[in-house]
């Protein structure tokens, strides 16, 4: 057991922070629209060309080839630094990319992974459908071959940044008479192609984030398929657990952050109750001294996480708990800033609008990627062994 | 960077598990209505013999030379078992007399020839080269010695300076408790937590303790649930139960991987040192706390009788939540998140 970083890698830690105090952007993110999209890939472009991009990657298609625990210095001095989220890159970073590598073929990984790199596309992931969400494998969208082409029509929904992506991880139905699982396949595709309509939903925040996503009869070339024709289940598989592994350390470092942020928001606010300070009220004080503990522990499980990593070739069903205590956490941070603000949550401008931002944000994350209550069925049936 | 035990620890942590097994089973405290100290004192020898009082000492204070990620292995099984907290107590006696000059006395504790109790302060207390302060003691024994801590420091004392030593029926029936007073006494030995960070490290064996109990009563619960049928399927296929056993996974990869972290953190920096031991102490009490209350819970009537070995959890993972200092104690220091340097 060692918690300490080797030489080398914290002379690269030194060099990522070097790098990210002068190339960070220091302009704010566009919160809404097609601008998200220049915001997000310019930031990449610029990773790509300081020699950042992919840093567990493999080198041949423009990655770094670096191990994992460099992928997580790299994240962790984003978190520190504050850099923007992954954003409408995360479907590409975090888990197209590196499903095309451990299934793509040569021609997929040989085109895709050096233009995710270079922030040249926005992916977008289409698995859930009005009537397919927590059973995924109910989906009904259909993909018929026709000739050496996937005929797809139907509907996926909820689908984030489908708006602005220009690939799609997408999973339709293949073989309908076989078993529910066993009739899936897994394509890249094209948003531009015909037939393709996209139409975006307000959220809750009151932006765009996700979107409906209607096929009419959209040809896609088979040599677009990930895995085998209807052995999609386990490549969507992988790609899942993919979105619940390292990508995570960036909105865990942001929560670390929002936690410090909150602290010292509370040491300077007066209570409206008392003498005092907020942070000098003993249930603000033992609520933050709490989520600061609760932090530390998922910032400890990511590194627990990592130290599997390094011992599996693929992330088991042990990467469902970090992920469900980082967003059950991100809840509780929320629900500490109301108590600490107050009646100034219900401002939406100003210095508290961030906040009120982010109580409204955090309702996703125990919905998007898996809802908590399957994953708490998927941490007790395949971790645990308990009877399905 | 890599917070998982190599083969050697692995194998350090196997060998514990194995003997405290076969010696010293949970349920062996089902046996006794009240606590009997001579008891858990029979196994001391065998402690002993097996080195854990001295398994983190270096090798010039008699000891075994391993370190605290070691030590936590070691006492995250002892917490499995319910074994008592004063091996911990003679573990910190032996350290602070052999670096205070009292190489014969160390030896004797290693040797377990000398027993050793921990002495929990009840409220404030000062600790230093004169104490006060009112205490509980734990399987007191009148010829051994007493070791309390606090934030400032180590003091070892004995049992005969603590004024009105009275015996008080205990919660936890696997330790037996007498309160007793010190009024400005010396003590035998004190090491001050600047001299050596030895406070921050008993919180951290206490921690990993928490995590062994969590980890024991979490996989009781376990094993029922897959066994016990009720409307002819084992309740484990039912989705609140699913969701209590998660629940506790979830708790116990949180405070087993921060007290992980805690255990290596004790040579950085006194903050992250302080953070990191208050953040393992806080997660994994909470997590003994909820995995004994459920395993209580998914037990049904069988959980709440005395015959049943759900409720020794409960009462040890409160037993070790006030060790030292229960959540509101060490709130201060977890104010401030130290970044990795
Ligand atoms: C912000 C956001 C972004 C998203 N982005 C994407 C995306 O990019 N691509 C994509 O494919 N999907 C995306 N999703 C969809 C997301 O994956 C689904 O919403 C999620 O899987 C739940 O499915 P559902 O919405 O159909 O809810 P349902 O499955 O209908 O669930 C409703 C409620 O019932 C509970 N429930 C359902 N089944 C069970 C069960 N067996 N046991 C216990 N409780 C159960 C759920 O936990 C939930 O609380 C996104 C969702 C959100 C909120």
């Amino acid at each position: 057991m060692d918690h300490q970083f080797t030489e080398d890698d914290r002379r690269f830690r030194q060099d990522v922070r070097a790098w990210l105090a002068d190339n960070a952007p220091t302009e704010p993110r566009p919160d809404d629209g097609p601008a998200i999209r220049a915001f997000d890939l310019a930031w990449q472009k610029r990773q790509y060309a300081g020699g950042w991009a992919g840093v567990s990657w493999p080198s041949e298609y423009g990655g770094r080839g670096l191990s994992l625990i460099r992928q997580m210095i790299w994240f962790e001095e984003c978190g520190r630094r504050g850099t923007p989220p992954l954003g409408s890159l995360s479907v590409a970073l975090n888990h197209a990319g590196p499903t095309l590598i451990m299934l793509g073929t040569e021609a997929q990984k040989a085109f895709h992974l050096p233009r995710i790199l270079r922030g040249e596309d926005v992916w977008c992931q289409g698995f859930s459908e009005p009537g397919a969400g927590s059973d995924l494998a109910g989906l009904r969208t259909r993909g018929v071959i026709d000739g050496d082409h996937l005929l797809v029509s139907g509907q996926k929904i909820w689908t984030s940044h489908a708006h602005l992506a220009r690939f799609q991880e997408l999973l339709v139905r293949t073989d309908p008479d076989a078993p529910r699982h066993a009739g899936l396949t897994w394509i890249i595709c094209d948003m531009t192609a015909p037939g393709v309509t996209v139409r975006p939903i307000r959220t809750m925040v009151g932006s765009h984030h996700y979107c409906e996503v209607f096929y009419d009869n959209v040809r896609i070339p088979l040599t677009h398929v990930v895995g085998e024709v209807n052995g999609g289940w386990s490549v969507a598989m992988a790609t899942l657990s993919f979105e619940r592994g390292p990508g995570l350390i960036t909105s865990q470092m942001a929560l670390a952050r929002q936690v410090a942020d909150l602290i010292a928001l509370a040491g300077g606010l007066p209570d409206p109750m008392g003498e005092g300070t907020m942070l000098q009220d003993d249930a603000v004080r033992g609520r933050l001294a709490q989520l600061n503990a609760e932090v530390a522990a998922l910032r400890s499980m990511t590194r627990m996480a990592v130290s599997r990593g390094l011992r599996q070739a693929a992330p088991g069903a042990e990467t469902s708990l970090p992920a469900l205590y980082y967003a059950e956490l991100a809840q509780r941070v929320q629900q500490a800033a109301i108590e600490v603000l107050g009646p100034a949550i219900l401002e939406r401008e100003g210095w508290s609008e961030a906040w009120t931002h982010e109580y409204l944000r955090a309702f996703m994350d125990t919905i998007a990627g898996g809802a908590s209550e399957i994953r708490r069925n998927i941490i007790a049936e395949r971790l645990l062994g308990l009877p399905r | 960077m890599d917070l998982l035990p190599d083969a050697e620890q692995e194998q350090i942590a196997d060998s514990v598990a194995a003997f405290l097994r076969a010696q010293a089973p949970a349920a062996r405290l089902l046996e006794r209505d009240r606590p009997h100290a001579s008891a858990e004192r029979g196994l001391w020898p065998r402690y002993a013999a097996l080195g854990w009082f001295g398994m983190g000492l270096a090798e010039d204070l008699g000891g075994v030379g391993y370190g605290p990620a070691e030590e936590a292995l070691l006492y995250r099984e002892i917490g499995r078992t319910l074994a008592s907290p004063n091996i911990l107590a003679a573990r910190l006696a032996a350290e602070v007399a052999g670096r205070t000059g009292q190489p014969d006395v160390g030896q004797s504790l290693l040797a377990g020839d000398i027993t050793a109790a921990v002495a929990n302060p009840t409220g404030r207390c000062r600790l230093g080269p004169r104490c006060s302060g009112r205490f509980q003691v734990l399987d007191a024994d009148p010829d051994g010695r007493v070791v309390a801590w606090n934030d400032d420091g180590v003091a070892v004392l004995q049992l005969n300076q603590f004024k009105i030593v009275r015996s008080i029926p205990s919660l936890d029936a696997g330790v037996s408790l007498a309160v007793g007073e010190l009024e400005d006494a010396t003590p035998s030995a004190w090491i001050s937590a600047q001299e050596a960070p030895l406070p921050a490290f008993a919180m951290v064996m206490v921690a990993a303790m928490a995590c062994g109990v969590a980890e024991a009563a979490a996989a009781s619960a376990l094993d029922y649930v897959k066994f016990r049928q009720q409307f002819g399927r084992p309740i484990g296929s039912f989705q609140a139960i699913k969701h209590h056993c998660a629940n506790m996974a979830l708790a116990n990869e949180a405070a087993w991987a921060q007290t992980v972290m805690a255990t290596l953190s004790l040579d950085d920096d006194t903050a992250t040192r302080n953070f990191e031991t208050a953040a393992a102490k806080f997660v994994s009490t909470e997590a003994a706390n909820l995995c004994a209350a459920l395993n209580v819970q998914l037990h049904g009537g069988l959980g709440y009788a005395a015959e049943c070995d759900a409720h020794l959890y409960v009462k040890r993972a409160r037993l070790l939540e006030q060790l030292g200092g229960a959540r509101r104690a060490h709130r201060d220091k977890l104010m401030s998140f130290p970044m990795t340097a």
